[in-house]
């Protein structure tokens, strides 16, 4: 976002009180929503480069993969190798259908749940409230990083306290809905999933109410002057 | 239980009848995002899984179950939680790792601080996005908030684990 952008959402802010987000604020000018209203979460994925799918990570990985098989084949043998490869296949089939589900729902929810109104969630609280509601909708925000931390800094631009963005990334780092149906379930089955889910729960508050007993000079964030001063210049 | 695949496509098609019906050019978007996703990701986790399946043959059992095993206690967790912490990848090569481990000895403690810590440190994803959109004072704060993240997790897993006799 931009700093105009920022400051004239600061200034709706001091305003109104309270920000408005709909399509019903009372304004000649755009929405004041932190992003446009009814922004997709993330903008859809419409075509593929080459480098994408065999970038660096793709042929470090591969070159690592051809060791640790060249290793295997010498010290244990061809047959492990071949022993590996067919737990591979196993595994694969079993993952499969798993996963494409699992990115069917991303997708399909991406197109339900607007970015707006996940800011809305979380900066209409204050306090305590604001870390549980980050916590909440943390674990149900769809997408990764690209869309993650684009929408805390947006939040944070528009005064979300520090402990309500600690907790947010806490949560949906460690309880985000989408790992659990793309990558946990799949892979290590629903009851370890939920084992998993049950141990994170209060990590979030914990994270939060933790930032918070922090020094206050280690943030550029929260107060509003302190936002505002940076804006200005 | 109902199979974990059969759960995942219900809902899969409960959401794509749900946006269907709001609008179509959106649900063909959103295949068309599904499909070239699982294409993006397929090659890596394919790779991914190779890897880990002859880390596993290289490493035995008996090492990870000596290192991070369910008896290992908080030595095994606050091992887990520096190997989880510093695992410099998303979830493509994470899983088969927690995988490989799970079917090793591991304990389930160890792998919940394993999985925390990742997810919680994640390194590789603090370099490329965090610190670039939110600022190192921001990330500091969050990390430092998050220290003990892990061993609580790991501690509350280890409570339940003794509950439901799970190791």
């Amino acid at each position: 976002m931009s700093k105009r952008r920022a400051r004239r959402l600061r200034g709706k802010r001091l305003a109104h009180g309270d920000m408005q987000y709909s399509g019903t604020a009372a304004s000649s000018e755009q929405q004041p929503s932190v992003l446009p209203s009814g922004e997709p979460l993330s903008p859809p994925r419409l075509a593929l480069t080459w480098r994408e799918v065999f970038g660096t990570a793709f042929w470090v990985m591969t070159l690592a993969t051809l060791v640790a098989g060249a290793v295997c084949w010498h010290l244990k043998g061809p047959d492990v190798v071949r022993d590996s490869f067919a737990g591979d296949i196993d595994l694969l089939l079993f993952i499969a259908p798993r996963f494409g589900a699992g990115m069917l729902i991303a997708a399909f929810l991406q197109k339900l749940v607007h970015r707006d109104k996940v800011a809305r969630y979380i900066s209409e609280g204050a306090g305590f409230k604001a870390v549980a509601i980050a916590t909440v909708v943390g674990g149900l925000t769809p997408g990764g990083p690209m869309t993650s931390f684009p929408l805390v800094r947006a939040l944070r631009e528009v005064g979300t306290g520090r402990s309500a963005l600690v907790a947010y990334i806490t949560s949906w780092s460690t309880m985000g809905f989408q790992r659990i149906l793309n990558w946990e379930i799949p892979l290590m089955g629903p009851d370890f999933a939920l084992l998993r889910l049950a141990s994170s729960l209060p990590l979030p508050l914990i994270a939060g109410m933790t930032s918070r007993l922090l020094p206050a000079d280690a943030e550029h964030t929260v107060a509003p002057d302190k936002d505002a001063a940076r804006n200005a210049r | 239980m109902p199979d974990s695949a059969v759960i995942l496509w219900g809902i899969a098609g409960l959401l794509g009848v749900l946006v269907a019906r709001r609008d179509r050019t959106k649900f063909v978007e959103a295949l068309r995002s599904a499909v070239l996703t699982l294409i993006s990701i397929l090659p890596r986790l394919c790779v991914a899984m190779i890897l880990a399946g002859f880390v596993a043959k290289l490493i035995p059992s008996e090492t990870i179950g000596h290192l991070i095993g369910y008896d290992t206690g908080w030595r095994g967790i606050a091992l887990a939680t520096l190997f989880g912490g510093s695992m410099p990848s998303g979830p493509m090569v994470a899983f088969p790792v927690v995988v490989v481990l799970r079917n090793a000895e591991a304990g389930l403690p160890q792998i919940v601080a394993f999985l925390t810590a990742w997810s919680v440190f994640a390194w590789h994803r603090v370099l490329t996005y965090e610190i670039s959109i939110l600022g190192w004072q921001f990330v500091s704060v969050r990390l430092m908030s998050s220290l003990v993240l892990p061993l609580i997790a790991s501690a509350i897993a280890f409570a339940i684990c003794q509950v439901m006799g799970l190791r």
